[in-house]
Order: C-alpha cells, then sequence, then structure tokens
C-alpha cells in the first residue's frame, strides 16, 4: 500500500539500487489506474517492464508510457508536454540509473516549471531519481531503503522496503 | 411507377450507373437489385412498354444481364424482378393476379412463419392474399400484415433514395511555388476553415502539388471526431515538420472524412482524463520528439518469450473500467533494453562474480524456451543474483545459439574455462551471459 500523496504537487522518490523505488511507483500507479485514473510515465532509458508493472496491478490500457532515447531534455520536455495537456492523475518522471552527469545538467528552472504546472491540479507529480534532485520545489520526498532481500530457498520471493519521509509539508495518511 | 432491375452476378456499381441513367432518383436495395423512379420518362420515352426497352437496350450496351419489372409499387416490382424472368410488367390494380402464381417462399418472411403457411396448405401468394385478414393479422402481428398486403398488391411506399456522397474536399493553386511550411499553415487554415464550420471529422488528407509533377500526400486519423480546426492544422504543422515535401509547393489540396459528432456525458464523481483534441495534440508532439513508437500504452503479448509486448496507440476514449486483479508480485523489475553482455565468471554451475562483482547469493537456474517452431526460437537460462555492490539482477545465458543485440559500450563476455565444472558446450554462442536488468 503506498501513502497517500499530496495531488497538485511534486513528489520525489529516492533511493540506491534495488531499494524498491520502482516498486513505489508501480504501487502508486496501480492504485490510480484502480481508482479510473489515466497515468503517464516518462522513462528516458525505457526500463519500464509491462510484465511487472501488470503484475503489481497497473492497468496498462490506462498508462501513457513515453520511451526516451536516453536524452533527459526529451524526457523532460516530454513530462512538461503532458503536465500541460491535463487530464493525468499521475505523471511519472522516472530518473533511475540516469548518469549523474546527464542529471547535473537538468536546468533548475525545469523544476519550477513543474511545480507551477501541476499546483491547482488534480494530479500528482512523481519523480523517482536515485539522489534527491527536485529540493525545494517537492512538497513530498520520501527516501525508500531497502531493508532485506528475502530468498525462501532458492527463490528470490522479493525485497522488504522502508519509505521514510525527508520532507513533508503535510501528514502523510499510509 | 417503378422500375426493378435484379441482375445477379453484376457489379453493383454497373447496375447502380445503369438505374442513374434513367432516373436521379434510385435506391439501392442490394447488392444485385436496384430500383428507380420512371415517373417523367413518359414524356423523355414514351410508354411503359416503350421504356421498359430501352432500359432493357442500355443493359444489353452494357453488359447487364438482367430481369426487369415495372410496377406502381417498389416492393411489387422487387418480388416481380427476383421471381419472373424477363421483362414484367403490372398495370396498377394487377398486382395480386400477377404475383399470385408465386410460391409463398418468395417472400422474405421469418421461417417459423412460412412452415405455418406450409402446415396450413397455403402454397401461393393468391391462395396467401384469400386468407382473412384480421385472423392473420392476429397471429402474426404487423409483419403478417405488409405480406399480405404485398401478396394482394396493395403495398405503397416511396423510395429510399441513394444520395450522392458530399465530399468535403477544397483546392488552390498558388501563383508562385512555396518552399516555406509556415506561409503555407496560413493557406491550409483558410482551406481547412472553409470546410470544417463546426462540422466533426475524423481523417484529413493533405495534398501538396509540388513543382516537380509529384504529390505530396499525408493523411492523418484521429481516434475521436474533431470539429477545431486550429487542432488539425496544428497536427498537419507537426506532420509537414516530420515529412516535409521535396519540392516546392504549387497546389494545395486538402479532403476531410466527415463522422458524427462525439457525445459525451461528464459526471461529478468520473475521474477526470485528457480532453481527446488535446491530447491528440499531446501525442502528435511526443511522438515528433521522442519517436511515434516511443508513444503509447504497452500491451503484453501472450507468448511466454520473456519481454513480449507491443505498443498500442493511447486512446483513453470508452475505456471500460475493470476490476483490478490482486497484485501477484511485489517487486518490480527494471529491464535493459537492449540486455548489457556481462562477464560472468561461473564456479560450482553457479555464477561466481558478474562484471567484477561478487556475487552475494544466486538464485536459479530457470531455464525456458519457445518459439522453436518459428525463425526466431529462444531458449535461455536464468540467475537471480544479488551482488555485493547490493543490487539484484537477472542474468541469463542464451541457449539458443543465437547472438543478441547488446548496448553499446557493454563488456564482452567470457567464461574461464578452468571455472567450468561441465563440459564445454560446442557452441559458442551458448557461453554469452546478459544482464536483463534489475529488481528494483
Amino acid at each position: 500500500m503506498s501513502p497517500q500523496l499530496p495531488t497538485g504537487a511534486i513528489t520525489e522518490i529516492s533511493g540506491a539500487i534495488s531499494s524498491g523505488r520502482t516498486s513505489l511507483t508501480h504501487s502508486i500507479l496501480a492504485e490510480a489506474t484502480d481508482r479510473g485514473e489515466f497515468c503517464a510515465l516518462v522513462d528516458p532509458l525505457g526500463a519500464f517492464d509491462p510484465q511487472s508493472a501488470a503484475q503489481a496491478g497497473v492497468d496498462l490500457r490506462r498508462l501513457l508510457w513515453v520511451r526516451g532515447n536516453a536524452r533527459i531534455d526529451h524526457a523532460m520536455k516530454a513530462a512538461d508536454l503532458i503536465l500541460h495537456s491535463g487530464g493525468f492523475g499521475v505523471i511519472v518522471l522516472d530518473l533511475c540509473e540516469v548518469a549523474v552527469r546527464d542529471l547535473n545538467r537538468i536546468p533548475l528552472s525545469y523544476w519550477y516549471r513543474f511545480r507551477r504546472a501541476v499546483e491547482n491540479t488534480p494530479a500528482m507529480f512523481i519523480v523517482a531519481s536515485q539522489h534527491a534532485l527536485v529540493k525545494s520545489c517537492a512538497r513530498v520526498q520520501l527516501e525508500v531503503r531497502r531493508e532485506r532481500v528475502q530468498w525462501r530457498g532458492p527463490l528470490f520471493n522479493g525485497i522488504d522496503s522502508q519509505v521514510q519521509p525527508r520532507k513533508l509539508y503535510e501528514r502523510l495518511v499510509g | 411507377m417503378f422500375a426493378c432491375l435484379y441482375a445477379p452476378g453484376c457489379a453493383e456499381e454497373t447496375l447502380l450507373a445503369l438505374a442513374a441513367s434513367f432516373s436521379p432518383l434510385v435506391e439501392n436495395t442490394a447488392r444485385d437489385t436496384v430500383i428507380f423512379s420512371i415517373v417523367g420518362l413518359g414524356k423523355l420515352i414514351g410508354t411503359p412498354q416503350q421504356i421498359a426497352a430501352a432500359v432493357a437496350r442500355a443493359g444489353d450496351e452494357a453488359g447487364v444481364q438482367a430481369n426487369l419489372a415495372i410496377s406502381a409499387d417498389p416492393d411489387t416490382a422487387v418480388l416481380a424482378a427476383r421471381h419472373l424472368r424477363g421483362i414484367t410488367l403490372i398495370p396498377p390494380g394487377r398486382e395480386a393476379d400477377r404475383l399470385g402464381g408465386l410460391s409463398v417462399h418468395a417472400l422474405e418472411a421469418a421461417p417459423e412463419l412460412i412452415e405455418t403457411l406450409d402446415r396450413w396448405g397455403v402454397r401461393t401468394l393468391a391462395e396467401l392474399a384469400a386468407l382473412p385478414e384480421l385472423g392473420f393479422i392476429a397471429r402474426f402481428g404487423d409483419h403478417g400484415a405488409r405480406l399480405l398486403r404485398l401478396a394482394r398488391g396493395e403495398t405503397r411506399r416511396s423510395l429510399r433514395v441513394l444520395d450522392a456522397a458530399e465530399r468535403f474536399e477544397r483546392r488552390m493553386e498558388l501563383e508562385h511555388p512555396q518552399t516555406l511550411l509556415e506561409p503555407l499553415s496560413f493557406l491550409i487554415s483558410s482551406l481547412l476553415t472553409e470546410l470544417m464550420q463546426g462540422r466533426s471529422f475524423n481523417r484529413v488528407t493533405l495534398g501538396l502539388m509540388l513543382d516537380n509533377r509529384a504529390e505530396h500526400r499525408r493523411t492523418l486519423e484521429f481516434p475521436v471526431s474533431v470539429r477545431d480546426s486550429k487542432v488539425v492544422l496544428k497536427q498537419l504543422q507537426f506532420d509537414l515538420e516530420a515529412h516535409p515535401p521535396q519540392a516546392a509547393i504549387v497546389g494545395i489540396h486538402v479532403e476531410l472524412n466527415p463522422v458524427d459528432p462525439r457525445a459525451l456525458q461528464h459526471g461529478l464523481f468520473i475521474p477526470q482524463a485528457p480532453a481527446p483534441e488535446k491530447l491528440q495534440l499531446t501525442l502528435t508532439r511526443l511522438a515528433s520528439l521522442v519517436g511515434a513508437d516511443n508513444v503509447g500504452s504497452p500491451e503484453l503479448l501472450d507468448t511466454h518469450r520473456p519481454d513480449a509486448f507491443r505498443m498500442r496507440p493511447f486512446s483513453p476514449e470508452n475505456l471500460p473500467r475493470e476490476k483490478s486483479q490482486p497484485a501477484v508480485l511485489r517487486f518490480a523489475f527494471r529491464c535493459y533494453r537492449p540486455p548489457v553482455a556481462a562477464q560472468v565468471r561461473v564456479k560450482a554451475e553457479r555464477p561466481a562474480l558478474v562484471n567484477a562483482r561478487e556475487v552475494v547469493t544466486a538464485a536459479g537456474p530457470w531455464r525456458g524456451s519457445g518459439d522453436w517452431w518459428t525463425t526466431t526460437p529462444w531458449a535461455r537460462e536464468e540467475w537471480d543474483v544479488e551482488l555485493n555492490d547490493g543490487g539484484l539482477y537477472r542474468v541469463y545465458r542464451n541457449l539458443s545459439g543465437t547472438t543478441e543485440p547488446v548496448a553499446a559500450g557493454s563488456l564482452k563476455f567470457s567464461v574461464s574455462s578452468e571455472d567450468r565444472s561441465g563440459p564445454v558446450p560446442l557452441n559458442r554462442a551458448a557461453d554469452r551471459w546478459y544482464l536483463e536488468g534489475m529488481y528494483d
């Protein structure tokens, strides 16, 4: 169960590799599509796995997937276009595993622009990354930490993760 | 008076053209049957016999072999043309006499009704016409009443006239060849505004006549009907930027396909959805940014082949809500597309090092194969490995003997033969290991 995140604001999810960031994102998408909302995923590296998302409960028909060509500038423009298009319940910008040098080249003005675009709308804008990027423009920052990996005999059974709020402007439910 | 042509085996267009050469009022009753009005032909051609002879002559010239019936009622004419060979002229009031000899099976009636008539011993239309009206209607309702009127030659209806399809197209010849797209958009905009005028369309075709006498033709399909010319114009601009003409433009041709307007019932408690026109524009912009193949909704394919999906156009219109399936797995997977070639060191038949990182835990092997009956078979041996850098990966060994495309700059695989406990496979391609992705 994902925490109830604020609408009209940017939520940042960060964490190390294999910490459960993507699982949390899938969980948020699954709940949104279950409510009948349409969602968008901007994925510059094309790392989204439809199979595991469907198994997490994401209704793929309600998901607009924009695969990038490893160009971060294209991903930022795509997110901007989707935000201004309106009508999406959850918009996810997946910057996990993007090289740090590329992340550092993202102009700060983009985050302010996204914050202005999403405020006063019923949409959630989620940025998933390895390190905190959005800083003051994010209303909520969540850090995902892996507690342990579940092995059941010779079978990989899942990841136990803990979600720790790093920055909260309001009390989260869930 | 109406004439009916029945020509089984004749092309529908030929039959319609033959009928249209005599009257503008033509009903396309079926693929092999047309009815047309001959009212007014009396002054041009003469009596019904002369009209029938003229139609027969025209039919011969057009190579149409058909039965012809002329009657005061279209349905009577159809019945006569379909079941009486050659030319049949039925004067008004003589319908029952001419049709009386036909079998009741000639009527387009429900099989149960025909079976009942057979049981009653009613074989012909004359016998049907002699049945008491009230009792027959009480048993068979409106359908029975219509059949009884047809058998008695008492039906009267008007033609369902075939309207010529209205074409929504405009052409414009330019005084000077145009090479820039921006001024061109003003001209296209004026043509679109003139054509649309609040009507709804789902397809627009833009033809640009080029200086080299070629035509640059682009067609845009819209998943929903649009009535805003600005939306269409913007889409055309994006399309022309992506597919520019190869020579100067000397003429413009715009054609639209009209459809019924979209009717929507909004609700207070229905979740928001993207506005179709705005969404279409956004999707076009996204497609021009990252490529059309990279925008859409993923659809899983019914196969066991790993990472099997296809992209289909994202269309939120008329999407029914389905009860979501309970989640099966609670961990997500991130794919490397294409997979990354990995350097794997094997000890005791288990991966011990992956790309110089120590394997902490490994689960496997999970072997799978499929599509061996096709030209693209696959066979693999998968391992879930936890490396000492904290990452949880899925690595696999390709057993199909084919070489897969790998991500640029990735490490080339090699396995130290001294670490291999089993026999060395003959096929070197089977030694290749790949990183498929990461659990996250």
